[in-house]
C-alpha cells in the first residue's frame, strides 16, 4: 500500500484506524459482492429492509461498513469508469455512513433538564447530522447538466421539509452550509447548558422529516435520480442510551421512502428494541433484518477459515511486500509458515518430554505407583490387595516407546480406579487395546480416548515437565480467535513480533517458531484481559468470574479423572443463579470473555432446555486449557452463583475443593453424594467419560 | 542458555521484558539473537542463582537506554527548565518586586542574546553533537554557540595578555551528556573556566550536564570554578548498579543476588577494563545513549574489543582513539 511503511503487517487491528485506502485495500471476502453467500451481500445495503448487523467487537461491523460506504463506493465507482449517479443505480444504494461515538451523546443528559427535553434535541441534533451527510453525497451525485437542471428546484423541495425558518439557499453547498450552521448553534447550546442553565434550541424539522425527506426530494426532482436507496449506516449503537436507541427505533419502525437503516452494534448493545410510536417494538423479520456477523462465522468454520486465510494473504500482499506476492507467488500453504504443536504421540518430542527417562522414572507413572501405594493400607481399590499387585499393574501399562501412550493408560487406570473397576484386570485390557492401536494405529476405542483426551493428556505432560503449554498452528489461531477476525490479527501481530524479536524471518523464511506462536498467544490472551482492567467495577466482576471459572477448568485439565475432555464450556439453565450472577454472567458475554455456544442444550438430568457458554479462546493460554472444546459442565446453582457472585468467595472455595477430591485419586468424592452439594440440581455422579 | 523449568520461568519473565524494551525504548537495539550472543560470553549453571547468563540478563533488563528523541527532549527541558528560569530567577534579583512578567521576559531574552553555549571538548565529540540537537529544539540562533576555543581571543597571547574575544558576553553555559566522578568537568574548569573568570571575573558560567551522579556534581560544585551546576537529571547512590541501596535489588529475592552479580560483572570486567572493572572511576552505570554509551556504565555492557580477550557488546561505546 503506497506511503505506508509497518515492521509488523499485522499492526493495525481496528477498521476504524484504516485509511479509506486501507479499507479498500484489506477488504476480503468469501464469495463475489453480488453472490448471496458473500459478506457484501449480508449486510443487504440495497435492500428496503432496516438491517442490524451485529457481531462481537473486532468481528467486522465497522470494516463491512465503511467498505459499503459512499466514500468507497466512489473509489469502486472510478476503478469501473463510472459516474456516482449511475455507479449509485449499479450498487442499488448509497451508504451514509455515521459513528454514534462521533455524536457525543454523553453531551444530551443531565446538566438539569429534563429526559423528555434531551430526547428531541438528541433526535433533531440526529435530523440536522443526518441531514448535512444525505445533502453532501447529493452533492457528489449531482454533476454537469444534471445539477444545473434541478438544483435550484431539489433546495426549494428541501426547504419545505422545515417547520419553520427554511433555508433560503439554493445551492447543495449552501443547504450544508445552513444546516451546518444550525448543528453548530445547537452544539453551543448543549455544551453550555451546565453552565447557562437553558436549552432552548430552535428545533425547526421534525422527527425523520429531513432523514427521509432529503432522499425523497432528490428522486422527486427528476426520474433520472431515482432507482437506489439512501442507507444511513448508523455504526456503534452501543454507544446510545436506551432513550436514544428507543428514537433510533422509532426512525427503523417509521421509514419511508428511498432510505432505508444499517446499523451496526456490539451483539449485547442492543439495550430495547421499543419504540415510541406506542410503545410499539419493533420484530425482527417484520420491522428489521439481523445480520449476526460472528455467529456467521461460527455456524461455519471452513467458510471462516477460508475468509481469514484470503484475509492473511491480502495483509501480507499489502503490508509485507517481502513475503513476495501472496500465496500463488510462494507457492506455500499459508498455514506451512506456522510450525504445529506436536500431537502425533510416536513424535520422538514426547521421549525428550520426559527427558528419556525410562518408564517407571516418568512423572505420569511415578504419580500412579505413589497414588496406588499410600491407598493400599486403606484398601478400596479392587485388584490391588498386595504390593506386588502395583508393579505388575505398572508393567502391564508401561509403553517405553510412546510416553503419551504411556500417560493414557495411566489416566484410564485412574478412570477404572474412580468407578471400582478391578485394576488387575483393566491393566491387562489397557495394555492388550494399546498393543492393538501400536500395530495397527486404526481406529477403535483406544484410538477415539486418545483423540478425546490428547490435549488434556499433553497439557499435563508439559506441566509435569514444567514447561509452558504449546499453542500454534493457522488452524488453532483461527479456532482461537472465536468468528472475530480481529482477534486473529491480533494474535498475528503479537506472534509476529515475539518472532522478529527473536530473530525469526516470518513470512519470508522458514516457519514461525512454536516458541514464538506460543508466546505471542499467551501476549495476546493477556492484552484481551488487561483490556477489561478499565472496564471499572463490572470489569473486575467479569475478572473474578472468569478466574474463577478457569480455576476450575484447570482443576479438571489437571486431574487424575477429569469429568471432561478438553473442558472450557459449562450449561445453565436460564432459571438458575441469583440476580447478580446472571448479571456478571451477561456482562461476561457482552464483553465477550464468554462465548455463546450455538443452540440450546438439555441438561444431562431433565428436558429443560439451558444455555451453553464457553470461555472465550482468546483468553485459555492465560490458564494453559484447551483450544478445542470438546466437553460442556452442566452448571448447578451452586456452582453457577460461587463462580458468577464476586462475593461467594467461601462458596467457590467449598466448589473448587469439590471438584478437586472428586477428579483426584483416591476418589472419595466420586463415590458418595456430598451434603452440601446435594442440593444441587445438576449430575452430582462421577459421569463416565471413558465408557465406549 | 540453560533450560531447565527453574531457569527458563526467570529466563521467560526477562525475554519478555527486554522484547518490550527493545521494540520501543531501545530503538530496535538488542533483538534476541544479539542478547543470546552477548550472553554466551557467560558461564552457565545448574543453580539460577549461581547462572551468571541470568544475572547478567537480569542487569541487561534494567538497562537505561535514551534514544534521540528521549536526549532532544531532555536537551529541550535543560534550556526550558533550568537555565531560562535561572537567568530569570538572576535578572529578577536586580529588579524590584514590582516588575511585571514581560519587563522580566524582555530582560532575559536581553541577557540570552549575550549568552553563549560551550560544548565540552573536541568537536568531534559527542558534545558538539548535543549541542546541535539543543540549538534545533530550543530554536535558537546559530551565533549564540561556540567551541571552547573561541572563548580566548588567541592573537593576543602573542603578546603576552589572554583576553576573551567578545567581551559583551555575560553567561557561558557548558553542555555535556553525562557527568560521572566530575574529574572531567574540575580538569575543564581548570583549563577553559578559571581562566575565563580571571580574564572576566564579571562573567558566569553554567555547567549543564543531562545527567549527573550525585558524586560528581557535588564535586564540581565545590572543586570547580562554574558559578552554577546543575544537572537535567541526578542519579544518586541508588543509580550504581551494586550500591548497598541500589534499585535494581530492592526485591528481597533478588537481593541476593546482587554481591554474585557484582562479583561476575567484576570478573569479566577485571579482564576487560582492569583499572576500571565496574565502569570509569566505579561508576556502575546502566545508561546508554543513541550517540554512544559512557564508560562510567558497566564494561561488560559496551566494551568491544578483539585483543587478548575478545568482548562482544550489547550496546556498543565508540570509545575516543588517541593517537
Amino acid at each position: 500500500m503506497s506511503g505506508v511503511t509497518l515492521s509488523n503487517p499485522f499492526s493495525l487491528t481496528k477498521a476504524n484506524d484504516l485509511s479509506d485506502d486501507q479499507i479498500q485495500e484489506l477488504w476480503v471476502d468469501i464469495a463475489p459482492p453480488d453472490s448471496p453467500d458473500s459478506l457484501f451481500s449480508a449486510g443487504r445495503f440495497a435492500s428496503p429492509m432496516p438491517t442490524f448487523i451485529l457481531g462481537s467487537k473486532g468481528s467486522g461491523k465497522t470494516h463491512l461498513m465503511r467498505y459499503a460506504s459512499f466514500p468507497l463506493q466512489k473509489k469502486r465507482f472510478e476503478r469501473d469508469g463510472l459516474r456516482p449517479l449511475p455507479g449509485a443505480r449499479v450498487d442499488g444504494y448509497v451508504g451514509i455512513y455515521t459513528l454514534c461515538s462521533g455524536l457525543e451523546t454523553g453531551r444530551f443528559q443531565g446538566k438539569g433538564q429534563s429526559d423528555e427535553a434531551w430526547l428531541e434535541v438528541i433526535s433533531y441534533y440526529l435530523e440536522l447530522s443526518l441531514g448535512i451527510a444525505a445533502l453532501a453525497v447529493t452533492d457528489d451525485l449531482l454533476d454537469g447538466d444534471v445539477q444545473h437542471n434541478i438544483e435550484t428546484a431539489f433546495c426549494a423541495a428541501v426547504g419545505q421539509l422545515f417547520d419553520s425558518d427554511p433555508p433560503a439557499a439554493n445551492s447543495v453547498g449552501g443547504l450544508i452550509d445552513d444546516l451546518e450552521r444550525r448543528r453548530r448553534e445547537l452544539d453551543y447550546q448543549v455544551n453550555n447548558a451546565a453552565f447557562t442553565g437553558e436549552l432552548v434550541p430552535n428545533v425547526t424539522a421534525s422527527r425523520g422529516k429531513l432523514i427521509f425527506g432529503i432522499p425523497q426530494a432528490f428522486q422527486s426532482c427528476s426520474s433520472d435520480l431515482g432507482g437506489f436507496l439512501f442507507a444511513y449506516q448508523l455504526d456503534e449503537l452501543e454507544n446510545l442510551t436506551e432513550a436514544q436507541q428507543k428514537h433510533v427505533n422509532t426512525l427503523v419502525r417509521d421509514r419511508r421512502g428511498p432510505a432505508t437503516l444499517k446499523i451496526g452494534a456490539r451483539q449485547f448493545g442492543i439495550k430495547t428494541h421499543a419504540t415510541m410510536s406506542a410503545a410499539e417494538e419493533n420484530i425482527r423479520d417484520s420491522e428489521f433484518e439481523e445480520l449476526r456477523l460472528d455467529l456467521r462465522f461460527r455456524r461455519n468454520e471452513k467458510t471462516y477459515r477460508e475468509l481469514v486465510a484470503l484475509l492473511v494473504e491480502r495483509r501480507l500482499q499489502n503490508f509485507w511486500p517481502q513475503s513476495s506476492t501472496g500465496l500463488a507467488g510462494r507457492s506455500r500453504r499459508l498455514a506451512d509458515w506456522f510450525e504445529e504443536p506436536k500431537r502425533d504421540p510416536f513424535d520422538p518430542f514426547f521421549e525428550r518430554l520426559v527427558k528419556n527417562a525410562p518408564s517407571p522414572e516418568r512423572p505420569h507413572m511415578v504419580h500412579l505407583r505413589e497414588a496406588l501405594a499410600g491407598q493400599l493400607s486403606r484398601g478400596g481399590i479392587r485388584g490391588v490387595r498386595k504390593e506386588e499387585d502395583i508393579p505388575a499393574i505398572m508393567n502391564a501399562i508401561a509403553v517405553p516407546d510412546a510416553p503419551l501412550l504411556e500417560k493414557l493408560n495411566t489416566f484410564l487406570m485412574f478412570n477404572a480406579w474412580a468407578k471400582g473397576l478391578d485394576l488387575a484386570q483393566t491393566a491387562t485390557s489397557v495394555r492388550s487395546n494399546c498393543e492393538a492401536f501400536v500395530r495397527s494405529k486404526g481406529a477403535g476405542p483406544y484410538r477415539q480416548k486418545l483423540d478425546h483426551y490428547k490435549s488434556d493428556l499433553i497439557a499435563q505432560m508439559f506441566r509435569d515437565a514444567s514447561y509452558r503449554h504449546n499453542y500454534g498452528g493457522l488452524d488453532e489461531f483461527t479456532r482461537m480467535s472465536e468468528g472475530q477476525p480481529r482477534a486473529l490479527i491480533t494474535l498475528l501481530k503479537q506472534t509476529f513480533d515475539w518472532a522478529t524479536f527473536q530473530g525469526e524471518r516470518p513470512f519470508e523464511a522458514g516457519s514461525i517458531s512454536i516458541d514464538a506462536e506460543s508466546k505471542g498467544a499467551l501476549a495476546a490472551a493477556d492484552w484481551f484481559y488487561n483490556n477489561m482492567r478499565k472496564a471499572g467495577g463490572d470489569g473486575q466482576a467479569i475478572l473474578i468470574a472468569v478466574d474463577r471459572l478457569a480455576e476450575l477448568f484447570r482443576i479438571n485439565r489437571f486431574a487424575d479423572n477429569p469429568i471432561e475432555c478438553s473442558l472450557i464450556g459449562f450449561s445453565v439453565s436460564a432459571r438458575v443463579g441469583s440476580e447478580i450472577s446472571q448479571r456478571n454472567l451477561r456482562l461476561a458475554l457482552d464483553h465477550s470473555f464468554l462465548v455463546e455456544i450455538l443452540g440450546g442444550q438439555s441438561d444431562r438430568n431433565s428436558e429443560q432446555v439451558t444455555g451453553k457458554f464457553q470461555l472465550n479462546r482468546m483468553l485459555v493460554p492465560k490458564w494453559g486449557l484447551a483450544t478445542g472444546r470438546r466437553g460442556i459442565k452442566p452448571f448447578s446453582e451452586v456452582e453457577m452463583n460461587a463462580i458468577f457472585d464476586p462475593r461467594m468467595g467461601e462458596a467457590f472455595e467449598k466448589v473448587k475443593a469439590d471438584w478437586a477430591t472428586r477428579m483426584n485419586a483416591p476418589f472419595e468424592r466420586a463415590r458418595r453424594a456430598s451434603k452440601d452439594f446435594a442440593e444441587s440440581d445438576a449430575g452430582d455422579s462421577q459421569v463416565d467419560l471413558f465408557g465406549d | 542458555m540453560r533450560s531447565d523449568p527453574r531457569h527458563d520461568a526467570i529466563t521467560d519473565e526477562l525475554q519478555s521484558k527486554i522484547k518490550t524494551l527493545h521494540s520501543s525504548i531501545w530503538e530496535r537495539r538488542a533483538d534476541w539473537p544479539e542478547v543470546l550472543d552477548w550472553l554466551d560470553q557467560f558461564e552457565q549453571h545448574d543453580d539460577p542463582d549461581s547462572d551468571e547468563q541470568l544475572q547478567v540478563l537480569r542487569l541487561l533488563s534494567n538497562f537505561m537506554y535514551f534514544g534521540v528523541n528521549e536526549i532532544r527532549a531532555l536537551l529541550r527541558s535543560l534550556f526550558r527548565d533550568t537555565f531560562r528560569p535561572q537567568v530569570a530567577k538572576e535578572v529578577r534579583s536586580g529588579l524590584h518586586s514590582s516588575t511585571t512578567l514581560d519587563m522580566v521576559g524582555s530582560m532575559v531574552d536581553v541577557e540570552l542574546r549575550r549568552t553563549r553555549f560551550v560544548s565540552l571538548g573536541n568537536p568531534s565529540e559527542s558534545s558538539a553533537l548535543l549541542l546541535y540537537y539543543f540549538r534545533q529544539e530550543n530554536a535558537l540562533p546559530k551565533d549564540l554557540f561556540l567551541h571552547g576555543s573561541d572563548i580566548f581571543d588567541l592573537s593576543a597571547v602573542e603578546s603576552g595578555g589572554l583576553k576573551v574575544r567578545d567581551t559583551h558576553i555575560t553567561r557561558y553555559v557548558f553542555i555535556d551528556d553525562l557527568c560521572g566522578s566530575g574529574h572531567q568537568g574540575r580538569e575543564y574548569s581548570d583549563r577553559i573556566v578559571k581562566p575565563l573568570k580571571s580574564t572576566s571575573p564579571g562573567v558566569k558560567t553554567y555547567y549543564y550536564p543531562i545527567f549527573g551522579l550525585s558524586d560528581g556534581i557535588d564535586l564540581l560544585r565545590t572543586q570547580s570554578a562554574f558559578d552554577e551546576v546543575y544537572p537535567v537529571v541526578e542519579l544518586d547512590q541508588t543509580f550504581r548498579a551494586f550500591a548497598t541501596d541500589s534499585r535494581l535489588y530492592i526485591e528481597p529475592k533478588i537481593a541476593l543476588l546482587r554481591l554474585a552479580t557484582e562479583a561476575t560483572c567484576r570478573r569479566y570486567g577485571d579482564e576487560l577494563v582492569p583499572a576500571h572493572p565496574l565502569g570509569w572511576e566505579d561508576g556502575q552505570l546502566y545508561i546508554g545513549f543513541a550517540h554512544n554509551t559512557p564508560d562510567n556504565s558497566l564494561p561488560i555492557f559496551w566494551c568491544d574489543q578483539t585483543g587478548p580477550r575478545p568482548w562482544r557488546p550489547i550496546f556498543r561505546r565508540y570509545p575516543k582513539v588517541f593517537w
